[in-house]
């Protein structure tokens, strides 16, 4: 009984792995084919949405903000998408998709705060 | 559906019958993308896009042959791109799959039957 849980455990962990691997796959491979066929790079986020979603992985910081989480179009910043930011009522990224024009918000407060702290401590150093 | 060989495009007016036409011929795009480890016992989990692939066997003598890299999957068909855009059958045909790594494997395409997220959940080694 025991073993089986174990081997079980065993099995998820795998599985959650290849997962993982099929995701940056699919998201480099749209990268690769947006140029040539947007649909294409659709149909390769659609996969790989659907892929997290029945293996319950997070999607890779790095390709998480490069589709669009309304009409699910593969994002490249000043091809089908503009990135700006702002910072006046909170410092935030700004992602607007081109395709269907839903707009997308990011805060980078947390980066800023770091960013100061670390200035700040070679500051420090320095004097 | 009709094929013009001439101009290589579809004639058929209005929508497009197939699709990825533009990719059709530009296999470098997917040379060295592929970033999983495949080997021959997690393939049927694993992503297949991406994959360079060979008709080995097929119920349909022309199907027998097929070279490039695997495009497209749905639950019963390969779309599979060389120098033009091949939609396969998956459950009469064998493939040969080649990896990154160069590992060369053989699987029987009934294995493969399910659509890409479904082949995931298909039963884990018994």
């Amino acid at each position: 009984m025991g073993r089986k849980w174990i081997l079980r455990g065993k099995e998820q962990r795998e599985k959650k792995r290849i997962a993982r691997e099929r995701v940056e796959t699919l998201f480099t491979m749209a990268e690769r084919v947006f140029p040539y066929s947007r649909e294409l790079a659709n149909r390769y986020v659609e996969i790989a949405l659907a892929v997290q979603q029945k293996a319950k992985i997070r999607l890779p910081k790095k390709w998480k903000r490069r589709y669009c989480k309304k009409c699910h179009s593969f994002l490249v910043p000043g091809v089908n998408a503009r990135v700006r930011l702002r910072s006046k009522p909170y410092p935030h990224v700004v992602i607007k998709c081109l395709e269907c024009g839903h707009i997308m918000r990011y805060p980078y407060l947390r980066e800023k705060k770091a960013r100061r702290a670390k200035t700040q401590d070679q500051g420090g150093v320095e004097a | 559906m009709r094929w013009n060989r001439e101009k290589g495009k579809d004639r058929a007016p209005g929508r497009s019958q197939r699709p990825y036409q533009t990719v059709a011929g530009r296999t470098w795009i997917f040379r060295g993308a592929h970033r999983g480890r495949v080997t021959r016992k997690n393939i049927i989990w694993h992503e297949l896009i991406g994959l360079k692939a060979k008709i080995i066997r097929a119920s349909h003598p022309e199907l027998v042959g097929i070279e490039g890299y695997v495009l497209d999957e749905t639950r019963n068909t390969l779309t599979i791109v060389g120098d033009r855009v091949w939609t396969v059958p998956k459950d009469v045909v064998e493939v040969e799959f080649e990896t990154a790594a160069g590992e060369k494997i053989r699987v029987d395409g009934k294995s493969l039957v399910g659509r890409p997220e479904m082949r995931l959940k298909k039963r884990w080694r018994k």
